[in-house]
């Protein structure tokens, strides 16, 4: 099933798993919020995805294109602890409005990897239907 | 991806918060209760969180991507700074010099730990919202 194995497909299903991932660790952060000693984490991956395409040309022109090639980012998820912050005297250092923020963020970013998806499927149905 | 191990995270710290507004409210209900069950004043008790985190990250074997679990109440202990003092020798719970000891429960401060729960958990009502959006958007997929 070479149809639905083509590199956007598995970038996005990646996106979607970060994205996921991400969002556990924020809810983690806002559950520890009263935790003493608790420190916040947060999770980095559209940084490793900027460093993989530093210094790669995407030629369009190219007229061999393979979907057999290695995707090209590996979408790498790193979760840091952040320290040297602290909000309270309890040594926790949640921040809570950024951690709504990103609460959101991450929920649009799901929301528009999910749209990009049914793209995906749109294309392949109106291939279909021809 | 685990979509019910997600809502455990937010539900975790919801029963969590409660239990500390338990407290809270026990602390309360008891701020003039010269003598418990064991004969002594009421002491204020106060919950102690803790991060739970799952097993595995701690063999190693995905510390890149531990799961995380929620929050845990760790212990719910006794605040163990001294009582205060009333000089009422009526009392019947008199010591020889006339005092009677108050619990240490500060209400003031039983207010403001009430509202940073409260806080917390509308806090916690929100991130599940939050994920339970994303779960239905998911389920969008194909349509």
């Amino acid at each position: 099933m070479a149809l639905f194995e083509n590199t956007s497909f598995k970038l996005l299903q990646k996106g979607l798993d970060a994205a996921w991932y991400k969002q556990q660790v924020t809810l983690q952060n806002i559950a520890n919020d009263s935790t003493p000693y608790y420190k916040a984490k947060s999770v980095e991956f559209s940084a490793v995805l900027k460093e993989k395409f530093k210094g790669k040309k995407v030629s369009l022109s190219n007229a061999s294109y393979s979907d057999d090639i290695e995707t090209p980012i590996d979408l790498k998820v790193t979760t840091t602890v952040e320290r040297g912050t602290n909000q309270t005297l309890d040594e926790n250092n949640v921040d809570m409005e950024k951690e709504q923020v990103e609460l959101a963020d991450t929920q649009y970013l799901y929301s528009t990897l999910i749209d990009k998806i049914n793209g995906e499927f749109s294309m392949i149905k109106s291939a279909i239907q021809r | 991806m685990s979509f019910l191990s997600s809502l455990d995270i937010s539900a975790s710290a919801l029963s969590a918060q409660r239990t500390r507004m338990d407290i809270i409210a026990q602390n309360i209900a008891n701020a003039d209760t010269i003598k418990t069950e064991d004969g002594t004043p009421y002491r204020r008790q106060l919950v102690v969180f803790e991060e739970k985190n799952s097993f595995k990250s701690y063999l190693g074997e995905s510390r890149k991507k531990a799961r995380p679990a929620g929050v845990k109440i760790a212990a719910v202990i006794k605040d163990e700074s001294p009582l205060t003092p009333v000089y009422d020798p009526t009392n019947p719970e008199a010591d020889k010099n006339g005092y009677i000891y108050m619990p240490n429960v500060d209400k003031t401060k039983e207010t403001i730990d009430a509202m940073a729960a409260s806080n917390s958990y509308n806090a916690n009502i929100t991130a599940l919202n939050a994920i339970k959006a994303m779960a239905s958007k998911a389920l969008e997929i194909g349509k």
